[in-house]
């Protein structure tokens, strides 16, 4: 057995108005979906990101006080800055 | 005068939904002739049109020639039916198991047909199949079919060659 020619007409996809206009309505709903989605997820990170932040913000600023106020200073021995502020030179400066 | 492709993509890139449902217009019916050939039935045509153009969409951005982008929806589908064609072989191998366990239906003398031609190239890389089908059935030229492949020249007449082979060993088997 062979491969004989190939009824091409047998192999033409029925393509009319009705269903072209059927897919693209769905087409078009889920890709505002995905859109939709996307910008959920955006939003998300953003959020996740600010929180992180604001979480992060007062260390960040406690241990910036505590650098800053002995600039290239060394820190004295046997005492730790902490985030509380506590046995560290907050507060000092 | 018809709106040219670049324009259409840089608008519908602005989302301008009426530029990129022109597009949908313009390639949708090539689109799915495409996926038609190379599934060889009707039944995920709608699917893979609707993914190709929920698949574009996302991607305009990243679309570095504008006008050649009926070529890039095809590379698309050609990507979706890759991945449908592995999901069905796997199907396909548990039917053939099953059909093992029971008493065969048809005569196996039966004349060849298209679906015969298709259960064939299910048996054989879908690598192999795409290029045979976009030249064989579809009547692509070499090169374009090479395009949309994503492959060289030599290398998709090496593997409608290697197909032509497989194909006719399986249907003679």
């Amino acid at each position: 057995m062979s491969i004989g020619p190939i009824d091409q007409s047998a192999m033409q996809v029925r393509w009319d108005a009705a269903r072209e206009r059927s897919v693209l309505v769905s087409t078009l709903a889920r890709c505002e979906r995905v859109a939709r989605r996307r910008r959920a997820a955006r939003w998300i990170v953003a959020g996740t990101a600010v929180l992180v932040l604001l979480r992060a913000l007062p260390r960040l600023a406690a241990r910036a006080d505590d650098a800053g106020g002995f600039a290239g200073a060394a820190e004295p021995s046997g005492v730790r800055p902490t985030s509380s502020g506590h046995g560290g030179n907050a507060g000092k400066g | 005068m018809p709106i040219d492709d670049a324009t259409l993509v840089e608008r519908a890139r602005a989302d301008d939904e009426a530029a990129f449902t022109t597009i949908y217009l313009r390639y949708a019916r090539y689109v799915a002739g495409v996926a038609y050939q190379l599934l060889g039935d009707d039944g995920e045509v709608d699917d893979v049109v609707q993914e190709t153009f929920v698949a574009a969409r996302e991607g305009l951005a990243e679309l570095e020639e504008p006008a050649a982008v009926k070529r890039w929806l095809v590379v698309i589908a050609i990507r979706r039916v890759h991945r449908l064609v592995a999901r069905r072989k796997v199907r396909r191998w548990f039917a053939r198991k099953m059909s093992e366990l029971s008493p065969r239906a048809s005569d196996p003398r039966e004349a060849r047909s298209l679906e015969e031609l298709y259960d064939a190239l299910d048996r054989i890389p879908t690598k192999l199949r795409v290029p045979w089908i976009l030249t064989r059935v579809g009547a692509m030229s070499i090169e374009h079919a090479a395009d949309v492949c994503e492959v060289s020249v030599a290398t998709l007449k090496r593997r409608v060659a290697a197909a032509d082979e497989r194909i006719e060993r399986k249907l003679s088997e």
